[in-house]
């Protein structure tokens, strides 16, 4: 209890200053540790596994780096240690939460059939991806960032998603 | 003022049943009311606490993901709905998130506070609750809500409670009164009837009850009690007349015992006596107190040692029985006593009583019944057939005759099981069943059986067995006798083996008998048949020499040999008949049914056309059909009338008659019952002497000189009568007639 109350007051200092600077990735990194509070895995699923850390790939441009080797160290999801790495096509599969950030539709369409149903988390940041099949796609109003949920995808790759996400959501049906 | 302990019970009852309702219903309603504020607070403060545990739970999210339109959304939506008068979401840094606020509200400046608290303030309740999750604390969120709903409550509350109350204080009052009155009704009339009770001093009545509670118990103990009282006093009274009657009884009792009662103390002396006792000694009871029991009452012949030990016996409490020779102190006389002595307590006085009951006569009759016993017994040993006494199986008693019958020891047959004489156990048991079968339907059984003697030899015996109807210890008694009839057995075996014997030599005998009989037949039949041709040689010659000499034979001569010839004639006859009567006995009979009369009458008839010139009346008086030889009945009847026309040739009236008795005439004059036929005569007549030579072969009785015949008629007749199964005999006097009767058949129905 000791220790995990260190670790909140070390993540309350160190976290809310870096809040300070603004950055719209780290906005982003934060909401995405958020959306696994609130998402479940589909049964089965390698998350499930207590031996493996919390895995998120980043396809494509890394704008997180700082940001995300900071959580590594300090924030645990689902109660597991994070590890990330950034990503070819074939690495995809080993992992539990992929972010892609700029690419084409044809790679786009490839990741998705590749994770169709494997229980790979999938979050994107460019307009129209939501459509395309991403789980979580943000975007920008008035430079505020909101997020749109794809319901369809979420539901056919058998994630279970909270209703308090989902009220804050524009959602994809 | 009155007392309380005066008042009436019934208004008692009423005033504790009002204050046991009133005093719990005030302190309840004053408790509920000062719980009721607090209650209704409790209530108040559940209800925001949970709102606003709600709304931050679900403001995380709103917060985390930095959504403050949804948030208001959200709040506002609960604020309407619960009608708060203010929300308030501050961010952790105390600027505001989100809120609402109730559109008539004045809305005041609502501090940020970074606690969990909330307290009452101008009417209005304030909440606040930090907003956490998974430890991390987002923001605040502050509730404000007014209390006058709450004040409405409790007012409403007090209102419904009052009236309740007095409702339920009025219907106390009504209950009690109403369950006082039956209460006190049935308490009053127990005081009214105790009253009088005990003014009449009468204890034989009973109390009505009206219930089953406390009081009717009471009316119940009551009444037990009551009646006790008098079943006690009228106890009390039977057992005063009772005492004196049973005094009186027991004096009469005393002396109306058929035995002698004496009381004596401890120390021998004469306490008391009875009337018995008085007559059975003959003295009086005063003179009686004064002598003892052991002198002037016993004989001298008594063992006073032994009556020394009984006494103290009987002083320690056991009580005795015994004989004694009692003497009359006055005449001497001596009787015998049976005595009982038995310690008891009489009014707390240790006495001895004695009852003494003569049994001088007992004692005769049983010496008679000894007596007569002995002669039974006696006459048991001496009987000459077996007699015993059976028990079940066992055999009980068995006389000398019986043993020696048997061949078994008197001492090896009593109280053993009588199946020993039986040929098996499953002969004796077969026996058994018959014999008892016997008994039950008749008393008695008779049967004959064989028994086995001792030396293994098998005698016959005639064994009647007899249910004696007393029993002894519950056993039933047979009495059985039997004789010996092996030998009688035996000699009837000789008698049935001679006779048979007997009766093969008789049929041999006949045989033999008939066999010469036909022999005989065949010879007089054919001598018979050869003496005619010699005969008819002689009287052939005879002739010749009479027609051829006619001139040289002188008168002599010629009267000589006519007689030859008329011999020879006569032989002839003799000869016939002798062949007829042989011939009669081999032929058969053929029985036909017809009239009597008829055959009569054609005898007649050819008797008066051989004989034209006669002088003989016939008179025949007969009409019966007859079962017969037709036959053999013409040559009898032609003998029987030739026989009487022959008797009555020398005499001037010959009358011959045929006729009948009927069965019934018969009977009276000959004790036959059947019809009997006679030819009846008047002519010579014979010696009743002679009557049995009459029917014989070749008997006469009277002389050929007086009249002629061959003597084979009346035996021709006889053997034909006897074919027929009947019987002829004769009635006659010399010179006075003869009447020859006769029957055709042992049956009347023959004769129809």
């Amino acid at each position: 209890m000791k220790i995990k109350n260190i670790i909140y007051l070390l993540n309350a200092l160190v976290i809310i200053p870096i809040y300070a600077q603004f950055t719209e990735y780290d906005v982003k990194a934060q909401f995405m540790e958020r959306f696994t509070q609130y998402i479940e895995w589909p049964k089965g699923a390698a998350i499930y596994n207590q031996e493996i850390p919390f895995r998120i790939g980043i396809y494509g441009e890394n704008n997180f780096e700082y940001k995300l080797n900071e959580m590594v160290q300090f924030v645990k999801i689902k109660n597991k240690k994070i590890k990330y790495k950034e990503l070819n096509s074939d690495l995809l599969l080993d992992c539990d939460l992929i972010f892609i950030s700029k690419c084409s539709d044809e790679e786009l369409s490839k990741i998705i059939s590749l994770t169709k149903g494997k229980g790979i988390l999938l979050i994107s940041d460019s307009d129209g991806f939501g459509e395309k099949g991403v789980h979580i796609n943000f975007y920008k109003v008035d430079n505020k960032i909101h997020f749109e949920i794809n319901l369809s995808a979420v539901k056919s790759d058998l994630f279970n998603f909270s209703s308090r996400l989902l009220r804050l959501a524009r959602i994809i049906e | 003022m009155k007392k309380y302990a005066d008042i009436s019970l019934k208004y008692k009852i009423i005033v504790i049943i009002f204050f046991s309702v009133f005093i719990p219903l005030i302190l309840a309603i004053s408790l509920i009311l000062l719980n009721g504020s607090k209650f209704y607070k409790n209530e108040l403060y559940n209800k925001v606490s949970l709102s606003a545990k709600i709304i931050s739970d679900i403001s995380v999210a709103d917060i985390m993901f930095n959504s403050p339109d949804v948030s208001t959304n959200s709040i506002s939506f609960i604020g309407k709905n619960a009608n708060f008068l203010q929300i308030t979401i501050f961010t952790k840094n105390g600027g505001i998130f989100s809120e609402y606020s109730k559109d008539n509200f004045s809305k005041k400046e609502v501090l940020y506070k970074n606690e969990n608290v909330s307290y009452f303030e101008n009417e209005n309740f304030y909440y606040y609750h930090i907003i956490k999750s998974n430890g991390i604390v987002y923001g605040t969120i502050s509730i404000v809500t007014s209390t006058e709903e709450l004040k409405a409550k409790v007012f409403d509350f007090l209102l419904g409670t009052t009236f309740i109350a007095i409702l339920i204080l009025a219907l106390a009052i009504y209950v009690g009164e109403k369950f006082a009155g039956n209460l006190i009704i049935p308490i009053e009339n127990l005081v009214e009837k105790a009253g009088q009770i005990t003014k009449n001093d009468s204890y034989d009545v009973q109390l009505q009850k009206l219930g089953q509670d406390e009081i009717g118990k009471l009316y119940d103990s009551l009444n037990i009690m009551l009646s006790n009282i008098n079943s006690r006093r009228m106890e009390r009274d039977a057992a005063i007349s009772s005492l004196k009657v049973s005094e009186k009884n027991f004096r009469e009792i005393f002396n109306s015992s058929h035995d002698a009662i004496f009381i004596h103390n401890l120390n021998k002396d004469i306490m008391d006596v009875n009337e018995t006792m008085s007559q059975m000694y003959s003295i009086a009871r005063n003179e009686a107190l004064t002598l003892s029991f052991e002198k002037e009452f016993s004989s001298k012949n008594n063992n006073f040692a032994s009556f020394e030990k009984i006494w103290s016996n009987v002083v320690n409490n056991y009580p005795q029985e015994f004989n004694w020779i009692a003497q009359k102190p006055k005449t001497g006389e001596e009787f015998i006593v049976q005595v009982n002595l038995k310690k008891i307590l009489l009014s707390d006085n240790e006495i001895i009583l004695s009852t003494v009951r003569d049994i001088t006569e007992i004692i005769k009759a049983n010496d008679r019944l000894q007596k007569s016993e002995t002669k039974l017994q006696k006459i048991f040993d001496i009987l000459q057939v077996g007699v015993g006494l059976l028990s079940n199986r066992n055999i009980i008693e068995i006389n000398n005759k019986a043993c020696e019958l048997i061949g078994y020891s008197r001492e090896e047959l009593v109280g053993k099981d009588s199946s020993i004489i039986y040929k098996s156990e499953l002969d004796f048991l077969r026996f058994s069943e018959i014999a008892v079968d016997e008994i039950a339907k008749n008393g008695f059984s008779h049967n004959e059986i064989e028994w086995v003697r001792k030396d293994n030899k098998i005698i016959t015996v005639i064994l009647d067995l007899m249910q004696l109807d007393f029993e002894v210890d519950g056993q039933g008694y047979i009495l059985f006798s039997f004789l010996d009839i092996t030998n009688l057995k035996k000699a009837e075996k000789d008698i049935k083996e001679l006779n048979a014997d007997l009766e093969n030599r008789v049929n041999k005998r006949t045989a033999e008998l008939e066999f010469a009989n036909r022999e005989l037949e065949a010879f007089s039949y054919s001598v018979s048949h050869d003496l005619r041709a010699p005969l008819r040689g002689i009287r052939e010659f005879s002739k010749i020499i009479l027609e051829d000499n006619m001139e040289n034979l002188d008168d002599d001569g010629k009267t000589h040999l006519l007689k030859v010839i008329n011999h020879t004639v006569a032989m002839n006859h003799l000869i016939d008949d002798l062949l007829k009567l042989s011939k009669l006995s081999q032929e058969k009979i053929v029985l036909e049914n017809f009239k009597i009369e008829e055959i009569v009458n054609s005898v007649i008839n050819s008797f008066n056309d051989s004989l034209p010139f006669n002088n003989v009346e016939f008179i025949v008086n007969c009409n019966y059909n007859v079962v017969a030889d037709p036959s053999l009945m013409r040559i009898a009847i032609t003998n029987l009338f030739s026989n009487a026309i022959k008797f009555t040739s020398k005499i001037k009236n010959p009358t011959i008659e045929f006729g009948s008795f009927s069965a019934l005439e018969s009977k009276e004059k000959f004790g036959i019952e059947n019809v009997v036929f006679f030819v009846k005569d008047n002519g010579a007549g014979f010696n009743m002497k002679y009557v049995n030579k009459l029917f014989g072969a070749f008997q006469r009785i009277h002389s050929t000189k007086d009249f002629e015949g061959s003597g084979i008629g009346l035996a021709t007749v006889n053997r034909i009568i006897k074919k027929h199964g009947g019987k002829i005999w004769a009635d006659g006097k010399i010179d006075e007639g003869a009447t020859f009767f006769f029957t055709l058949s042992d049956s009347p129905d023959f004769n129809l």
